[in-house]
Formats: structure tokens, sequence, C-alpha cells
């Protein structure tokens, strides 16, 4: 069948539509509500799964529609049905199929159930029109609604204060590198003429596109991943982000936001290609967030926040994997990510919603009372950890692999990281699951769609690296189309990476394995290096102290300066008027005469360049003119305190005044 | 048929209707008249030719030959959005006012005496006219805040009136000059923009620039003539600010746009850089005192001077003769766009603004929160607006600013990004605002409000969907600004020449 790649643009129709839907299905009860949402998406996954069919068959596509017109020209608005957008397009509608049913339980008690639903499809529909984008200009609005719709989620408890400041922070933080990346996109149009992306990858791999221009778009490019993938140092909004409900972290933190940012380098990928110092800043930060966001994870308390920072490590990885050239390395990664995460988050929702607190000082020996919750866990965890056989150790392998070869000292930087992750993997599940039980209140399992979409994406994660791993030749390489910065298994790197986790879960074994078994045991307060990790590193900290408090006192200093002198010159400006209309001598009035007559001198200027020009004439009228002015004025002054009809009869008189006064300048001229 | 005459003077015939009309009927005849105008201008709009050079739907009469000064009217794409835009805003500005009591027949009056005042400016191509319908749209104004005001509003009405008198008067030289030097003397834009009487970047072509610029940035206002603004919106009664915003300030853009930038251009373009530099020290400067406010009207009146930045910054980058005609062409529409964009915005938020008030009685920003949970609807418009306002892709003011800045890019790079640093604290500031006022508990006495009434929703819903549609679908805006503005910067005369 040929053709079908063309339906690529109806992908985020069925989200978009079901969200409109919503807004206005006033009253509806939760059952219709969540059969509308769960349905679109399903409807998002079919047209998908056919697409990418489509595509691996060998079709492409790039249908557009003409928007308007920009300078002359006309603006396009294209779909791209290409591997990436066919991957990336199944990767969201899947993962977020199984979190929409997730949701339809989870959040079947609340209130906000239609408004919550309305925004969820209109977040995922946001995510889908990104991936679908064929043109820069497109992808920044579906970017920046992607980011509005978190706005809406994060804060969607609103009648608490936590959420709105999470909820602004994530936008404006996100927002910063949205400014980037449209000064980018600006540049590709004033360069290029064009918003395709097509235009952009190619122009960049054939060096139409080269010198400081390709750089400098490339890196601002960069600015808008760094925000919605959470890279260092625009990172700081991820770890409060989850003060939306449960579905809204799992989805945001696995195949929605914070995937669009590694999503738009692997779009424009030739552009990186061509920049070698961008792919290295790329990988640079990419590594540091990387270990950065592995080492705060491992301090923290609260089990949301563990898998939060891990999700800034993770993505870290895959802009690694991405800066070392290997395309299908950070994509491999940013799926296997995707399901693990979701599925470990779906699994912390199902105990928060049980526990009524993700707080792991009040966890402990939940595989007892939560068995299901807890294999689903399991399955996440060790992907997470790198364990093999399970999805994250071989996409982790491949991004190593890639590193090893272009930035041997970042590998070892990426290596620790990942040595952390299997030690705050071990260490959540021990804390959370393990041992005994630290508080005495009774917790069960769920209703079976709070445990089993969980239990599914566990399995998913775990078995689903297989597919990708470096004995089936990858296959993702091939579809993608790419080569592969790792062509071969190396066995050194794949021996290091399971040395790291090994290591990293040892220690985490030896230090609360045996710990957690007492009741009595307490998570303590981690102290010095552990203190500064449990904050992330003071980043929050530092913005308030610098850029916000800055902001805030240069706001307060030009409000005041407003007030005072701006506001000051305009009293002494009225000041001066009413001296002169007084005809009070003064230095202001001086200053004005001389005014006065500079623009005396301006009309003489002017009246030298015609012949027929009588000034005396022109004085004379102005004079008249500002004897009527002054006239009214006095008139006015008198009605102010007077009623309305005279007030309006001043208007009719004023308007029709100035109308005479005219005709009499232009008759006499 | 003069269907602009008709649109000019059929509000001013409605005026005296209302006046002598009972007072029950009054304010349906308002609306009557404000909806037939919006109808008039709307089918203007659809009617007008896309893509074709030069004004359209022309009148021409004599007025006083002796002089050259006719009674000619003319719109073109840049001019009649306005033109909706004041009608759109008119009749809502009719619609949240239903239920005024105090002195309701000169109330509506007033309005659309000042409907005429605006569309007379907008339409006319003769200075002179021009002079005289800028100077009309401004009494209205003075009275509606003079009167129907807070505490403080005849400090603010007389510091609105003399601030704007003091431009026009500046302007009127300007008029005057290019009267004088084009032979055959004339009023008559079109003439003059022909004749080129002052061309090159000497002082007398300097000076009528700076005559106008005077004026139309006390208008538009740029730092640092805005000071009037703030009070002038602060003590407004809520209707009045959101025509003050909504529409008086375009004057100042229009006005740079159709008399400055054809008239004087190689004087606007050698003036251009410090002009833009004042309109990026304008958006910063309003966006960062805007972030400090207390007060949420000031607030959004501070917002507008920023926005109104991006426009004179648009103008400015238009100017630049020796530029890409493409990046002049982006920025001119960009600046018109913004206009547009910006006059529902910033008129919903000032009706949103007054609605909070007429159930708080207060403008304080400390005093709110928790009202989203407490009034959905309303939280979710101020929410809408307030993105709206910060530039989101989709809602109309997106469209201004992004070509303002991909035209400025193309023309001052480093003041494009300059000025980006004024979209960042803009969207500091709303959400600040939101966070602080619409997450939470409710703060205590905000308990008794309830959630917008049917009259409210329906002042509302109309501009709800202008900024939906212009955002998503600009095309049938973009195509009739844009040819009016790639004409005009291909038309105007190279450095040189």
């Amino acid at each position: 069948m040929s053709g079908l790649a063309g339906l690529v643009w109806l992908v985020p129709v069925p989200p978009l539509l079901a969200a409109l839907a919503l807004v206005f299905g006033r009253g509806l009860a939760w059952r219709p509500v969540a059969a509308t949402a769960v349905g679109a998406v399903a409807v998002s996954l079919a047209v998908a799964m056919v697409v990418l069919v489509a595509v691996a068959s060998g079709e492409r596509a790039a249908p557009e529609v003409i928007w308007g017109s920009l300078a002359g020209r006309p603006l396009v608005v294209s779909f791209l049905a290409d591997p990436l957008s066919a991957l990336m397009g199944v990767l969201t509608t899947s993962v977020g199929l199984v979190v929409f049913v997730y949701a339809a339980a989870y959040m079947r008690d609340d209130a906000g159930y239609r408004r919550f639903f309305a925004l969820f499809s209109l977040f995922v529909g946001g995510m889908l029109l990104l991936v679908v984008s064929g043109s820069l200009l497109l992808l920044y609005a579906a970017w920046e609604l992607v980011g509005l719709t978190s706005f809406l989620l994060i804060g969607f408890y609103r009648q608490r204060q936590a959420p709105g400041r999470a909820a602004a922070k994530a936008f404006l933080v996100t927002r910063i590198g949205d400014l980037g990346l449209l000064v980018g996109v600006l540049l590709v149009y004033l360069t290029l003429g064009s918003f395709t992306i097509a235009a952009v990858n190619t122009a960049a791999a054939s060096g139409a596109l080269a010198g400081p221009a390709l750089t400098a778009i490339a890196l601002l490019v960069f600015m808008g991943a760094a925000g919605k993938s959470a890279q260092v140092p625009l990172h700081v909004w991820l770890p409060d982000a989850m003060e939306g409900p449960t579905p809204v972290s799992a989805l945001l933190h696995s195949a929605t936001m914070v995937a669009a940012g590694v999503f738009l380098v692997a779009r424009l990928y030739p552009l990186f290609l061509a920049a070698d110092s961008a792919l290295a800043v790329v990988a640079t930060i990419g590594a540091a967030t990387a270990v950065l966001g592995a080492a705060s994870a491992a301090a923290q308390r609260d089990l949301k926040r563990v898998l939060a920072y891990s999700t800034i490590s993770q993505l870290g990885e895959m802009m690694a994997g991405l800066g070392a050239g290997a395309l299908d390395a950070g994509l491999f990664h940013l799926v296997s990510q995707a399901l693990f995460k979701a599925c470990l988050f779906l699994a912390a929702g199902s105990v928060g919603h049980a526990l009524g607190s993700t707080d792991l000082a009040v966890m402990g020996g939940l595989r007892r009372q939560m068995p299901r919750t807890f294999l689903a866990f399991v399955l996440g965890a060790w992907a997470l950890a790198g364990i093999p056989p399970f999805s994250g150790f071989w996409s982790g392998d491949a991004v190593l692999g890639a590193l090893w070869v272009r930035f041997p000292v970042l590998f070892w930087v990426v290596l620790l990281a990942i040595g952390l992750a299997g030690f705050y993997s071990a260490r959540a599940l021990l804390l959370a699951f393990g041992g005994a039980r630290r508080s005495a209140a009774t917790v069960h399992e769920g209703p079976v769609w709070l445990w089993a979409p969980a239990v599914l994406l566990g399995i998913l994660a775990a078995f689903g690296g297989v597919v990708d791993g470096p004995f089936s030749g990858r296959p993702l390489a091939r579809f993608l189309g790419v080569g592969t910065g790792a062509e071969t298994a190396n066995l050194l790197v794949t021996g290091l990476a399971l040395a790291a986790s090994a290591a990293g879960i040892g220690v985490a074994v030896a230090r609360y394995a045996a710990a957690v078994a007492h009741p009595a045991w307490r998570l303590g307060t981690p102290k010095g290096f552990g203190g500064l990790a449990v904050r992330g590193f003071g980043f929050d900290q530092l913005y308030a102290a610098t850029l916000v408090r800055a902001t805030g006192v240069v706001a307060a200093l030009l409000a005041a300066f407003d007030a005072r002198v701006v506001e000051g010159l305009v009293q002494r400006a009225g000041l001066a008027v009413r001296v002169l209309a007084g005809r009070l001598r003064g230095f202001d009035a001086r200053v004005l005469d001389r005014a006065a007559n500079g623009s005396a001198g301006f009309t003489l200027r002017a009246a030298q360049g015609s012949e027929r020009w009588d000034a005396r004439r022109l004085d004379r009228a102005v004079g008249r003119f500002a004897l009527a002015w002054r006239g009214a004025s006095g008139r006015l002054a008198l009605t102010q305190s007077g009623r309305v009809n005279e007030y309006f009869l001043g208007v009719v008189l004023w308007g029709g005044g100035t109308l005479l006064l005219v005709a009499l300048v232009v008759a006499r001229g | 048929m003069p269907w602009l005459s008709l649109a000019i003077f059929l509000p001013l015939v409605g005026a005296l209707g209302v006046l002598l009309a009972p007072v029950r009927m009054a304010r349906w005849l308002a609306l009557g008249t404000s909806g037939v105008v919006l109808l008039l201008s709307g089918g203007l709009f659809a009617a007008l030719e896309r893509g074709r050079p030069g004004f359209q739907f022309e009148e021409h009469a004599a007025w006083v030959p002796s002089l050259g000064a006719t009674y000619r009217l003319g719109v073109d794409g840049i001019s009649l959005p306005l033109i909706v835009l004041t009608a759109f805003l008119t009749l809502l500005a009719v619609v949240y006012s239903w239920n005024v009591v105090d002195r309701a027949r000169p109330y509506f009056a007033l309005f659309l005496v000042l409907e005429t005042g605006l569309i007379g400016t907008f339409s006319v191509l003769d200075l002179l006219l021009f002079y005289v319908f800028f100077e009309i749209s401004l009494v209205p104004m003075y009275f509606i805040i003079g009167i129907w005001g807070h505490e403080n509003r005849r400090y603010a009405a007389l510091k609105f009136f003399l601030y704007t008198r003091v431009g026009s008067l500046a302007m009127l030289l300007s008029i005057l000059a290019l009267y004088l030097g084009t032979s055959p003397r004339t009023f008559d834009l079109p003439s003059i923009v022909a004749a080129q009487p002052y061309p090159g970047t000497g002082l007398a072509p300097s000076l009528i620039l700076l005559g106008f610029f005077l004026a139309f940035a006390i208008k538009l206002p740029s730092f640092p003539f805005h000071s009037w603004l703030p009070d002038a919106h602060v003590e407004a009664p809520t209707a009045g600010s959101v025509l003050l915003a909504g529409v008086l300030l375009k004057l100042g853009g229009y006005g740079l746009i159709r008399l400055a930038l054809p008239t004087v251009p190689g004087a606007f373009e050698r003036w251009a850089l410090p002009i833009a530099i004042l309109a990026v020290v304008s958006a910063i400067y309003g966006a960062a005192v805007a972030l400090a406010q207390p007060n949420l009207k000031r607030m959004v009146a501070f917002s507008s001077i920023n926005h109104m930045g991006y426009v004179l910054l648009g103008i400015a980058s238009a100017a630049v003769l020796g530029a890409s005609p493409e990046a002049r062409a982006a920025a001119l529409n960009g600046a018109v766009v913004q206009m547009v964009a910006h006059g529902l915005i910033t008129g919903a938020l000032f009706f949103l603004v007054g609605m909070l008030y007429d159930r708080a009685h207060s403008y304080e920003i400390a005093k709110f929160s928790g009202l989203w949970a407490r009034l959905p609807i309303y939280g979710s418009l101020v929410a809408f607006m307030f993105f709206g306002s910060l530039g989101l892709p989709g809602l109309a003011q997106f469209v201004g600013e992004f070509q303002v800045f991909l035209g400025t890019l193309g023309v001052f790079p480093a003041l494009a990004i300059l000025a980006l640093l004024g979209v960042v604290l803009t969207t500091a500031m709303f959400l600040r605002t939101l966070q602080r006022m619409f997450f939470g508990d409710s703060a205590e006495g905000s308990t008794g409000f309830k959630d917008l009434d049917r009259r409210e929703v329906w002042t509302l819903a109309p501009l709800v969907l202008a900024v939906l549609v212009l955002g998503v679908l600009p095309g049938g805006l973009l195509s009739a600004i844009d040819g009016v503005s790639t004409a005009l910067v291909r038309a105007m005369p190279l450095p040189g020449r």
C-alpha cells in the first residue's frame, strides 16, 4: 500500500480534538470523559503504527499546506513522515495509551477529571504535533504548546501554592531555552529563506550552511533542547515538576516533554554533525548532566524525587550519546528510558496512592503488601540499573560505546553516572520494598488499573532492549539510516559498564540490605556532600541568590526611578507649563521660551522653503489658536465641577471649536 | 456607497441618538450602532482586495480647495485591521458597560464619539484632517477618564490630555512644514509622499521626523514619554482603559507608519538606530517596571509599554532602507499585527482586571490568592490572556512578535536579542502573578466572589475567539497587511537616490 505515510499529519489530531471536545463537555461523567481521552490516544497509536509500517517499507512523505504569507513569500506549514517521526510517534502514543489507561483509574475520584483529561490530551497532542512537524515554525508552536500544557498539568492542583510555583518555574526555565530555539529558527529563515526541517538538514549536510552561522544555529537549537530535556544548567525545573498528578509525571518524564529536547537534536542531527564544536558541547553538557543528576538521585529521600533526578541523569546520557555522534544510541536510550521510567513512575504513583506519601522514610517492606507494584518496580529498576538483559543495559552500553570512540574523557564521566544509577536504583528498591515496614499504616494493592499498566511497561522495558542489542545487528541504526558510533560490540566497554553497575548495586546492598531489615531503622538526613546532592548541588539557591534577586532588585529600582525621576520630571514640566501660562518668570519658563523660540525658528525655516508664505499670517493664526485654547481650558476648569451636560457641551464646543479654528487657518491661508 | 464615511459618522449620529433617547433605550442604541459599525468595517475587511497596492474604498471631496486640503479617505491592509479592531472593542465596551447607571447616556455617547474620532484617524489621507480626528479622539477619552474614573481621575485625565496635546502640537508643526514644502501646497498625503518634499537626512526632515516622533512616541507610549499611561489606566473606568490600551495607543504606531515613514524616509533611516535602541529600552523598561508593580492594573499598563516597544522596534527596523526588503517587510508586518494583537489581548486583560475590581474593589495583587479554584472560568480566561500576552505561539500576539523579531534580527541583530530579555521578564511577571493570585487557598474576603456572569462571558468570548483565530489562522490578516508593507518598503527610495 502506498501513500499511507502521508497520513502522518493525522497522528496528533485525535487527542487535539478530544481536548477540544472535553473543554466544552461540561457535566460529562467520568466514563465518557476517560473513554474519549483514551480512545483518542488509541486512534493516534493506530495511525502512528500505520505510518511506521509505511515508513519501514521505504515510504517518505512531507504533506504541506500554505498558511499565510511572510514578507511576500508563502508561509508553508509542513509535516514529515520519516523513520524518526514514525518511531517517536509510536513511542509517544504507545506509552501514552498505557499511561492514559492508568490515569483513568488514578483520576477517577478527582473532581477535576474532565479538566485533567482535556489538558492531558492537549499535552499529548502537542507532543505528537511536535514529532510530526516538518517545519521549524510548526515545531516551535507545538514545542510551546507542550510547555503551556505542562504548566497547566504541573499546576493541576491549584488549590495549593507549591504546584503553582513548580509550574511557573518549569515554564519560565524552559522558556529561557525556548527563546534560544526561537532565535535559532529565525536565523535559519534569514539564512535559508525557509523554515522546513528538510531544507536545514540538506543545507547543513551539503555545506551550503556552514561556518559561524551553522554553529550558532546548532547551539541556539540546543539551548531549546537543553531547556525541555532538563540539561544542566536549565535542569532545575524537573525535580519540582512532580507536583502534578502522577500520570503527568509518568508521561512527562518518559515519552513526552523531556523527550522533546533529545528528539529536537535528533531531528536536526545533520546540523549538529556538521558543527563539530556544537556536537562537543552537546556531549559535554550531556555528560555533566548525567553525573550531576545521578549524584543527586542517589541522595534523595523521596521516591518521586529519586526518579526525577534519575530522569535528568538519563537525559544527560542520551545527549552524550547524540553528542558522540551516535544517533541510534541516543534514541535507543530515549526509547528504553521512556519505557522503564514510565513504569517506575506509575509504580511510584501506585505506592503513593496506597500510602498517601512518596517519602522513602515511611516505606519499607512494601513487597509483601503490594506484590504486583513491586514486580513492576523491580522490572523498571533493573532496567534502570543497567542489569543485562534489561533494556537500560543495552542502550546505556550503546551510549558508552560511542563515547569510548569519540570522547574518552566523557566516557568515564558517564560510566560514573551508570555506576550511580546502579546504586540509586538498588537503594530505592531496598528502601521502598525491601526489609521491614517502618510505619504502622496498613497498605494494600490498588485496583488492577493502577498496577497492571506499570507491569506491562515493566515487561516491555525489561525485554524490549534485546531488540536493538549489539548481537541483533543494530536494527535501529539501519531503520534510521545512520551509521552507528559503535558498529560492533566492544567487550571492554560492556565489561566496564557491567562492572560499574554491579559496583553501584553492591554498595547499595551492602549499605542498606541489612539495615532496612530492622523496623526501627531510620533513614538519616544526609550531610556534607550528601546534603549538597539532596539539594541538587545548590542550583536553585544559586539562581535565587543571583538571577532572581538581581531581577527583583533591578525591577524595584526601575519602578522607583519611574515613580520618582520620570514622574518628577513630568511634574516639573507641568509646573513649567503652569508657570508659563500664568506669565510668571522663572527658569523653567525661560527654558520653555527657548524651546518655543526654537520651534518658531523651525517654522520660519520651513517658511523659507516657500515663496508665498506670510509668516505674520501664520503667527496671527497660531496666536488666535492659543487664545482660543487658553479660553477653552479656562472654561474646562470651570465646568469640571459642573454637571455632565456641561461637560458634554464642552466636548461639542471644543470639537466644533477646533474644526472652526482649523477651517479658519485654512481659509486665511 | 461612501462606506468609510458611513463607518466614521454613523457612531456620531448614534451618539446624538443616545443622548436624546430615553435612558432605557440608550444602551440598546449604543449596542446597535456599534454593532452595525463592526459589521460594516468587517465587511470592508472581507471585501478588501489583497495584494493590491494603494488605497481602497477611496472617497474624495473638496474641502478647502484654496489650501489643498481635501476630504480624502482611503484604507489599506494596515489601516483597515485597526478600524475593525476599533469597532470590535467599542462594541465590547458597550456590552461590558451594559449595567452602567451613572450618567449612562453621555457615557455611551462619548464612547461612540470616540469611535468616530478613531475610525476617522485611521481612514483619512489628508494630513489636516488627520490632525483633526487625532484631536477629536482625545476629547471623549478625557471626559471618560475625568468623569467615570477612580479617585484621582481629574489629575490623570488632565495629564493624559496635556501630554497628548504637546505631542499633537508638535505633529501639527511637522504637518505644516510638509504642507509648505510641497508644491503645489497640499495636505494630501499620497501627493506629499509622491513629491518627497524633504528628501535626504538634513535638519529639516529630521525636525519633521522629530515632530511626528514626539507625537507618536507619547501616544504609543515609548520610554521616556510614558508617564501619563499608568495614571490614565489606573484611574480610567474599565471600558475606558480597554479602548485606551486597545486602540488609542495604536494611533502612535499607525501615525509613525502612515505619516512619518513615507514622508521623511531619509531622516527616519538616519535616526532608525537611536529609535530602535529607545524601543528596546522601552520594551525592557516596561517589562521590568511592570514586574515590580503591586497593583494589577498598573502592571498591565506597564506591560503595554513593553509590547508597544516591539511595535516601535519593528517600525524602526522597517525604516532602514539599506537592509533586506524581506526583513523590513517582516518587521513592519509584525508591528501591525502586534498592534492588533495587543489591542485584543490587553483589551481583554483590562476587562478582566475590571471584573475583578467589580467584585473586590481592589487592584492589589497581594490581596488575592487562590482565585483559580474559586473562579475557574475567570482564572482560565486570565491565564489564557496572560499566555497570549507573553507571546505563546498559537495566540495572536506571537504572530506579531515573531515577525518583529525576525525582521529586527535581519536589521539590528544585537537589538533583537536584547529585546528578548523583555520577553523573559514578561514571562516571569505573568507567571508570578498567576501563581500568587490564582494558586493556593482563597484569601480572606474573596470567598464570596461569584464567577463570571453571562454578560461578562459575552464580553470576553469574542476576544478569546479572535486571539485564537488570529494566532492559529493568521493568513487572512497577514495577506491583507503583507502586500501593503512589502509594497511600502519597496517603494521607499533607496539612500543616495
